[in-house]
């Protein structure tokens, strides 16, 4: 295995692998379609009602303690001329695709993490470069602001693996462009704190505290025997041991395994057909998402968060396919009637899992009613390819335009894939 | 102050050479002109078969957020604001 690490050593290699993240997106990319918010407190967020949440804060709300998390009424008691709006994720989609065309010109081997952050990997296109990647990461920050937007700002950060860089790029935010390397890896980790580190939360980090690392430093100098066998209890363990010292253990890309979606329900309700209302629609997404990959799958999930803070959820294999939006609504209603009492819920989703591609598809001989099922679900989505989303729609789903906007999915990388295939 | 209008204007644009693009340069509302003197944003939204251009534009007082029809050519005044709590 490529990333095995002798006791202690440090990887010396010249750092290659080069981490961009948008500097606060969605805010940013709001000022810059909006000259009149720069230089303001703007929140992103979920909702603009009291409870809603704020995905993105602009470092002007940042700089006042609101950051991502906050909620809408806490903003708006701490900053009064916070100014709070609703993401637009066409917008954030067209940014990302702009920025994945540019990053494009220097290496092709990009991995997009999600919505506003990049991993580039110049290990295999170093050669073509006849100058540093610090100087290649200074015009990319240069074109950025001269060809997509001159508010828009990027952090950089170069490192031996896709962790230090990720470090890397949050040393000096906004804007900051830094390298970690072996010269300096141990000075970076003496600033840090243990949950400035990409993947310790507060959880992970009381479990280093047990085992008696309470900074970044000792969580280096501690030996692959305690991270495995006291801390981690497992092979993450050796993967944090090789990750701390510069070796890239992370450059794994797994495929996709299940559709999904989710609602945060604004009014909490018990009621049946209430809840029936918003199932499908979560079940036409997912299934539209499905198809147009050309899956099918054969287990249904639904997870339910209650009122009071209690969750609820079930997986069921199905014996038929599941491909209709009829098909994955049945399996998802059967699941929830099977919950003993139904308390007022407040947050709710679905997703197909154990996928199947549908290529290459078997004709049947005679036409079945699962046959006629598919290609009215093919008809409908040609109906809404062709006239808009929601053109045609079931009737369970009337009357409900607003309810479950588009949301932007911040960690499935696999759509924004499909996007830059899509428009490049 | 983000107010939605979604009433259709009257645009004066510019096409320019090489880019493929056409923007707004001056639109008229409610009997009154504005000046478009800065374009933060512009982005194209599919829906369906059309394809839409969004240009999110300032006369340094107020910002607009047009949407242009390519089928049926027509220029939409989406909202307005003024960069202003609400």
């Amino acid at each position: 295995m490529a990333y095995l690490v002798n006791s202690r050593s440090l990887c010396t290699d010249e750092p290659q692998t080069m981490h961009i993240d948008l500097n606060s997106a969605f805010a940013t990319i709001e000022q810059q379609a909006n000259p009149l918010l720069r230089g303001k407190p703007v929140g992103v967020c979920s909702y603009t009602s009291p409870g809603g949440i704020i995905l993105a804060a602009s470092y002007e709300a940042k700089a006042l303690g609101i950051g991502t998390g906050t909620p809408v009424w806490l903003a708006k008691q701490t900053c009064k001329d916070i100014v709070i709006m609703m993401p637009d994720p066409d917008k954030y989609y067209y940014i990302n695709t702009l920025l994945y065309r540019l990053l494009n010109t220097y290496t092709s081997d990009i991995t997009p993490l999600s919505v506003d952050e990049f991993v580039l990997d110049f290990s295999k296109s170093r050669k073509i470069h006849n100058r540093s990647l610090v100087q290649i990461a200074k015009e990319i920050k240069r074109r950025i602001t001269a060809e997509i937007g001159d508010w828009m700002r990027v952090n950089i950060g170069l490192g031996t693996n896709r962790f230090l860089a990720k470090t890397a790029a949050s040393l000096h935010k906004p804007n900051g462009l830094d390298v970690i390397s072996h010269h300096n890896l141990r000075n970076v980790y003496s600033s840090l704190s243990l949950r400035d580190l990409c993947g310790i939360n507060y959880r992970m980090e009381a479990r280093l505290n047990t085992a008696g690392i309470f900074t970044p430093e000792q969580f280096l100098d501690a030996s692959e025997e305690i991270l495995k066998k006291q801390v981690y209890k497992s092979i993450e363990g050796h993967r944090w041991y090789s990750r701390l010292r510069g070796y890239e253990v992370d450059g794994v890309s797994f495929g996709r395994r299940s559709y999904g979606n989710d609602f945060s329900i604004y009014k909490p309700t018990s009621s049946k057909q209430e809840i029936a209302k918003i199932v499908m629609k979560l079940c036409v997404k997912t299934g539209r998402r499905l198809r147009r990959d050309s899956y099918y799958a054969c287990g249904a999930h639904l997870w339910v968060l209650y009122n009071d803070d209690s969750y609820w959820h079930m997986s069921k294999k199905t014996k038929s396919i599941l491909y209709s939006n009829n098909d994955i609504f049945l399996a998802i209603m059967t699941i929830f009637n099977r919950q003993s009492e139904l308390k007022p819920v407040s947050k709710i989703g679905v997703s197909v899992y154990d996928i199947h591609s549908t290529q290459p598809e078997q004709i049947e001989l005679f036409e079945t009613i699962a046959t006629k099922q598919r290609l009215i679900a093919h008809a409908v989505d040609k109906t809404n390819d062709t006239y808009g989303e929601f053109t045609v729609i079931p009737a369970l789903m009337m009357n409900m335009n607003e309810i479950i906007i588009k949301r932007v999915p911040f960690g499935v990388t696999q759509d924004l894939v499909r996007i830059y295939n899509q428009t490049l | 102050m983000i107010e939605k209008v979604n009433q259709t204007v009257d645009i004066l644009s510019l096409s320019r050479k090489g880019r493929g693009l056409v923007v707004p340069m001056r639109m008229q509302w409610k009997n009154k002109v504005y000046n478009i003197n800065k374009i933060g944003l512009h982005h194209p939204v599919r829906e369906g078969r059309v394809l839409y251009h969004v240009f999110e534009c300032t006369d340094g007082n107020t910002s607009f957020r047009l949407k242009h029809d390519t089928e049926s050519l027509q220029w939409v005044l989406e909202a307005i604001s003024d960069g202003l709590p609400s």
